[in-house]
């Protein structure tokens, strides 16, 4: 049994109707600040008595209220599906499922205050009017770790510890059967026979203690108003015993001996939390087929990586997730701002939310990926990959070069727009390097793909309603044929392969696999796919405007000296570095940017140096730099995604 | 529990929930407690999870009295969860029907709440058949029924002469389809009749399609205990017959001596017949622990049943007959005298006509003289007065209203949340009609009627009037009221009856009201007509006839005497009753 759908309406940010699909053992819900995590959570928690955090009643918070002058929502509706029930589930959740195969819980809040409370009506299945237990609610287990959470204090003793829980659960039979026998639990016993050893051994003085307490006491008030004592540890039901137990730690595994081991307050934060998921993963996973038994755990985290350094993040996580598939009645559900946890997870549990006016869940198991291409994803979403998840707004690039420039050509790009979207990072924009001509894989996240060599194969998926856009090189043939007249046999001709020059008018179609995808990624809402117009990123750059004056100055700056006389390399490039190239026709450009291009290629200084040189000095000097209209369009493209109604 | 069981309730409570039991219990016997200890004791040792037990009774006192007094042998606070305590029409509409609402009537419901609202005939609801029948127009949806056993249709408007006129009808088949398709329609926006409730139930039940719920519904109940088996409709048996067939086992409490519901299609023979098919174990409550023996008697020969052991047997004589000459009401001196010294007397008659007499009102009223009517009785030092002055004024309001009502609640509309609110607006609205001096009657119809109206109509308008009430009452702003025609200079109070206080103070009651009831002394009040089942007569006529059993229900109710009132007897007719052990006074 697991939660596998909930709609949401007039909650928090949830104005119209909002769902979200969950898997039935781990969830990872991703998404900007404020896209509706913590709202999802709280949704959940209406529905639920919550046994950790404690009760969480609707308050006029909940009810959604718009940043402008409209009134807030008149009413809230949660509801809950359940799937996967096993006949016995079935049995007991019968009117909340009726003939189909899935349970349904409602919700519903009237945003009306009666002396500080708002009535809310919970009902099972269609009907209203059906048979409906509030019993039920209880065979559903929620715990709920909030994203601030003390765990020291939920650790230590005291009223409704963890530890306490935990005991009591454990011996849930055995305390009812001792109830119903009237017998002492044996914890209780052997309480019992230490407290009266204690108060009957001479040498510990306590009989003495309690022995002068008294004299003292009857000597004052006498007698007949006098009082009994005694000196003993006082609890003894199981309840408070167990209360009064406190966890200790020591800081790895060798320890044997108990006299070593600490208080919390002296252990990090980090292991205190972790201590304390663990203690609550005790309880959720132990399961004594008891009839009071929960028959659903849910377990709700809040940001599971708030103190923990990155590999214990992943182990943290990686431990959730086999308690959800080892337990089939655990589900868990975690929200995240976390790179770590998004990349160490896999696909099928993450779950995109959209910040949007209508926030949009998107699981990612949904988007239609390909096997190969969640396979490809999985191993290939690193944690700097994986701020996709978080981004307003993605621009995929094939590698460093771009990565590193096309943040500075948006500032280029951007410049007159109004302050707050002047740049990638105002926007919340992220380039994502890929690495490769990947886009197929990555790109069906965001749009249906059709298959290039069978259009009419599509995989058909939901999409994530971010604005992405990809740019990708031509990558025209680098060598042409071309047929000259024979020197060895004349009047006959033979066909050499020359450097291919694209410019304007003298452009041939490209070689890459991508292009084939352009066509369908175009259709879609979100996906754009921008190819370069003559070759590849550097010598496009260098074809635009006087871009090729400066990019060879930096050449020349790179290109290292000879340790005696000229590099006539370097010279050449000097006078390059002052010709005003928008001048000159498109092919004397087109040979400089020939020209320029393979020596950003060369070993003697690579894309990567070039474009990190590059990208200062745009930067510090503020030169001029005419940026392609590809690139241009696919910055705009990409940060378009926030007003996608003004458009 | 004090209580201490003789050895015929252990066995009851001690029996197998695995097989098929019918207890028969006779008047007196204890069976409500037997039947709630029975259910106490399965709950404590309810070893089925999630499976729970159904008690299933006829009508809400019933199951509250069951609730209480299973309650008692339960810890404190313990919930009755995963078991089920009601009434048999509850435990279908929201355990089968509703769980299934949107695939049997195609109402989808409005924001995710699919609940099908239950009208009664006297509904105002606009879905007519297309057709026209027996010269009387078009017919409501909410006026018939289907019965899916006979596969005919059974007409209930609420106006009996209608129904017979129309339940004689030999139905062509574009009728039929013209009624259901009528039907299906109400249906489709989420209005049933009770017995559409039964229809849709059945319809599950039987269905292919809902097999699979069926299944799941047998293991969510694996045992249903009825008490009042008797009062089992056709219609009801054939939902446990497939239920039992299924593998719910179930418990049958009754007494089919007490059977009285004919006129909602209960034969008792059926409900034998049903617990020889299903083999039912048979156990026997045959000791009275309520009359003494002289009533028992007698009660006996009534329904010609076997021996059943009495707590005493008196000396002197413990069943009269009085008789009167025109009306039971000469005899009101009498009873009093007969009751003097005990405190809970009760008045029994088969119809309310015959305890109409006893009442001050005059039947058949108009709707306007239930305004007057509700005005008069209104008198807030007298509770029985108050509470028919509130009825009577619920009457005439929903008499204007354009709506369906809950039962039981002074006709409260549907619509109106709370009847709680319903009836703090009745109240204050009477008030509120006697503080603009309503109350007085002794001037002719058509002035008061012009007062009435002009107050009436305002109503809506009031301060106490609730918006979500004042929504509902807004035909009464155009409400156009008369005087009864042809009495408009008559005086008001003189067209509404004896002002004078209800001539006897004992409740009154049918004999429906008064079953499973205990009294002192019952006063049993025969129709001075014979010829019907409310006169002596035919109760002595076939002890196997319904007749019979009303007499049965009725006489077994005291536990000091019985005293039948009849019309001045014949000779022969003194011996018949002294025969069966009256002394006739």
């Amino acid at each position: 049994m697991y939660l596998s759908t909930l709609n949401i309406e007039g909650f928090r940010c949830f104005k119209n109707e909002f769902e979200i699909q969950l898997t039935d053992s781990l969830n990872v819900i991703v998404g900007e600040n404020g896209a509706g995590k913590t709202a999802i959570i709280s949704a959940i928690r209406q529905l639920f008595h919550d046994s950790e955090s404690g009760r969480y009643s609707i308050t006029s918070d909940d009810f959604f209220t718009p940043f402008t002058n409209e009134q807030s929502a008149t009413s809230l509706s949660i509801s809950a599906e359940f799937d996967g029930l096993n006949v016995e589930k079935k049995v007991a959740f019968l009117p909340w499922i009726g003939t189909s195969d899935t349970a349904l819980l409602n919700l519903q809040a009237e945003n009306k205050e009666i002396r500080g409370r708002f009535k809310k009506i919970i009902w099972g299945g269609r009907s209203k009017s059906s048979q409906f237990d509030p019993e039920l609610l209880d065979l559903i287990q929620c715990i709920y770790l909030p994203p601030l959470r003390d765990a020291e204090s939920k650790l230590s003793n005291g009223r409704q510890s963890r530890l306490s829980k935990l005991l009591k659960a454990l011996n849930r039979k055995q305390l009812k059967q001792c109830r119903t026998e009237d017998k002492l639990h044996p914890l209780e016993a052997k309480l019992k026979d230490f407290n009266s050893s204690l108060a009957e051994d001479d040498a510990l003085s306590i009989s003495d203690a309690n022995k002068l307490i008294t004299t003292n006491l009857t000597k004052a008030i006498g007698h007949h108003f006098g009082q009994q004592t005694s000196i003993q540890f006082a609890e003894s039901d199981f309840t408070k015993i167990a209360e009064r137990l406190t966890l200790l730690f020591f800081p790895d595994m060798s320890s044997q001996d108990r006299e070593l081991f600490r208080e919390l307050n002296q252990n990090s934060l980090g292991y205190n939390n972790l201590l304390y998921i663990a203690s609550i993963l005790a309880e959720l996973t132990f399961d004594d087929k008891d009839e009071e038994q929960p028959l659903f755990k849910l377990l709700l985290i809040e940001e599971p990586e708030a103190h923990l350094h990155p590999q214990l993040q992943v182990r943290l996580l990686n431990h959730l997730k086999s308690v959800a598939e080892e337990n089939k009645n655990v589900q868990v559900i975690v929200t995240t701002h976390s790179t770590v946890l998004a990349s160490s997870v896999e696909l099928e549990s993450i779950i995109h939310l959209s910040k949007s006016p209508n926030p949009i869940a998107t699981p990612l198991k949904a988007c239609g990926l390909p096997t190969t291409s969640s396979q490809f994803i999985n191993r290939w979403l690193d944690v700097t990959k994986s701020n996709l998840l978080f981004a307003g707004g993605v621009i995929l690039v094939e590698g460093i070069a771009e990565q590193m420039i096309i943040p500075t050509l948006a500032k280029i790009v951007l410049k007159d727009q109004e302050i707050g979207r002047k740049s990638l990072e105002d926007l919340g924009v992220s380039t994502i390097n890929l690495n490769g001509i990947y886009f197929r894989h990555f790109m069906q996240l965001y749009c249906n793909i059709e298959n290039p060599d069978n259009p009419e194969e599509r995989n058909i998926g939901e999409n994530i309603p971010v604005k992405c856009a990809g740019i990708t090189d031509l990558d025209p043939p680098k060598k042409i044929p071309k047929e000259v007249p024979d020197p060895e046999k004349e009047g006959e001709t033979k066909t050499i392969h020359e450097d291919f020059i694209p410019f304007d008018g003298n452009i041939k179609s490209g070689t890459n696999h991508a292009l084939k995808l352009v066509n369908s990624i175009n259709k879609s809402t979100n996906a754009r796919l921008f190819v370069s117009k003559y070759k590849t990123l550097e010598y496009d750059l260098a074809m635009e405007g006087n871009n090729a004056a400066l990019m060879s100055y930096i050449i020349t700056s790179l290109w290292p000296e000879p340790k005696t006389g000229q590099s006539t390399i370097i010279e050449e490039f000097k006078k390059m570095s002052t010709i005003d190239w928008t001048t000159k026709t498109r092919k004397e450009v087109a040979e400089a940017a020939h020209q320029i291009l393979k020596r950003i290629d060369d070993d003697n200084i690579g894309k990567g140096m070039f474009a990190q040189v590059m990208t200062d000095k745009i930067q510090r000097e503020h030169v001029d730099f005419a940026v392609p209209e590809y690139i241009k369009k696919a910055i705009l493209w990409a940060s378009s995604s926030n007003n996608t109604e003004k458009e | 529990m004090s209580v201490e069981f003789t050895k015929e309730q252990l066995d009851y409570v001690g029996s197998s929930i695995e097989e098929h039991i019918f207890l028969e219990a006779c008047p007196g016997s204890g069976k409500t407690e037997v039947v709630a200890a029975k259910v106490a004791k399965e709950i404590n040792s309810w070893k089925k999870n999630p499976g729970g037990l159904a008690a299933l009774s006829f009508s809400n006192s019933a199951t509250e009295e069951l609730t209480i007094r299973v309650s008692k042998y339960l810890p404190h606070g313990r919930s009755m969860f995963p078991h089920f305590l009601g009434t048999f029409d509850s435990f279908i509409y929201k355990n089968i029907v509703s769980p299934l609402s949107i695939e049997l009537t195609r109402y989808v419901g409005e924001s995710k709440d699919a609940s099908i609202r239950i009208i009664e005939p006297s509904a105002l609801l606009g879905y007519k058949t297309q057709y026209h029948y027996a010269q009387r127009g078009q017919i409501c949806a909410h006026h018939y029924s289907l019965n899916l056993i006979n596969e005919n249709i059974i007409f209930e408007t609420g106006d009996s002469k209608l129904d017979r006129a129309l339940n004689a009808i030999q139905l062509e088949d574009w009728q039929v389809r013209d009624l259901k398709a009528t039907k299906i329609k109400m249906l489709g926006n989420g209005f049933a009749t009770y017995r559409d409730i039964e229809c849709l139930a059945l319809e599950v039940l039987s269905g292919e399609k809902y097999e699979n719920f069926v299944d799941l519904f047998v293991r969510r109940y694996p045992l249903i205990i009825i008490d009042e088996c008797q009062d089992l409709s056709e219609e009801q048996l054939i939902i446990l017959q497939v239920l039992s067939g299924k593998g719910t086992q179930l418990h049958f409490i009754g007494d089919l001596h007490q059977a009285i519901y004919s006129f909602r299609g209960v034969d008792p023979a059926k409900v034998s017949q049903f617990i020889r098919n299903n083999c039912f174990t048979s156990l026997k409550l045959t000791r009275n622990f309520r009359s003494c023996q002289n009533i028992i008697n007698i009660c006996t020969k009534l329904t010609k049943r076997e021996e059943i052991i009495g707590n005493v047997s008196w000396l002197d004589p413990r069943c009269l007959v009085v008789q009167y000459n025109n009306c039971p009401t000469e005899l009101v001196e009498i009873f009093e005298e007969k009751c003097n010294g005990y405190n809970n007397n009760v008045v029994v008659a088969r119809g309310h006509s015959t305890l109409s007499k006893f009442q001050a009102s005059t039947t058949n009223l108009k709707n306007i003289q239930k305004l007057a009517l509700a005005i008069k009785l209104y008198d807030p030092k007298d509770m029985e007065a108050m509470n028919l002055s509130l009825w009577h004024f619920s009457e005439f309001i929903r008499y204007h209203l354009k709506e369906s009502y809950k039962p039981n609640s002074f006709n409260c509309p549907q619509s109106v949340d709370s009847s709680l609110m319903w009836r703090r607006f009745l109240y204050e609205s009477l008030s509120h009609l006697i503080n603009n001096s309503l109350q007085k009657i002794d001037i002719d119809w058509s002035n008061w009627v012009k007062k009435a109206k002009m107050l009436i109509q305002t109503l809506p308008k009031q301060s106490f009037c609730h918006e979500d009430i004042a929504r509902v009452l807004t035909p009464l702003e155009k409400v156009n009221l008369r005087a009864p025609s042809g009495e408009a200079k008559s005086k008001v109070s003189k067209s509404l009856g004896a002002t004078a206080k209800p001539s006897l103070l004992y409740r009154k009651s049918t004999i429906h009201g008064a079953k499973g009831e205990t009294h002192d002394i019952t006063i049993v009040i025969s129709s001075d007509r014979a010829g019907n089942d409310s006169h002596w007569k035919s109760w002595l006529k076939n002890p196997n006839s319904e007749a019979a059993r009303f007499s049965y229900v009725a006489s077994s109710r005291p536990k000091e005497y019985l005293i039948w009132a009849v019309k001045t007897l014949k000779p022969e007719e003194k011996e018949q009753l002294k025969g069966l052990g009256f002394t006739i006074v």
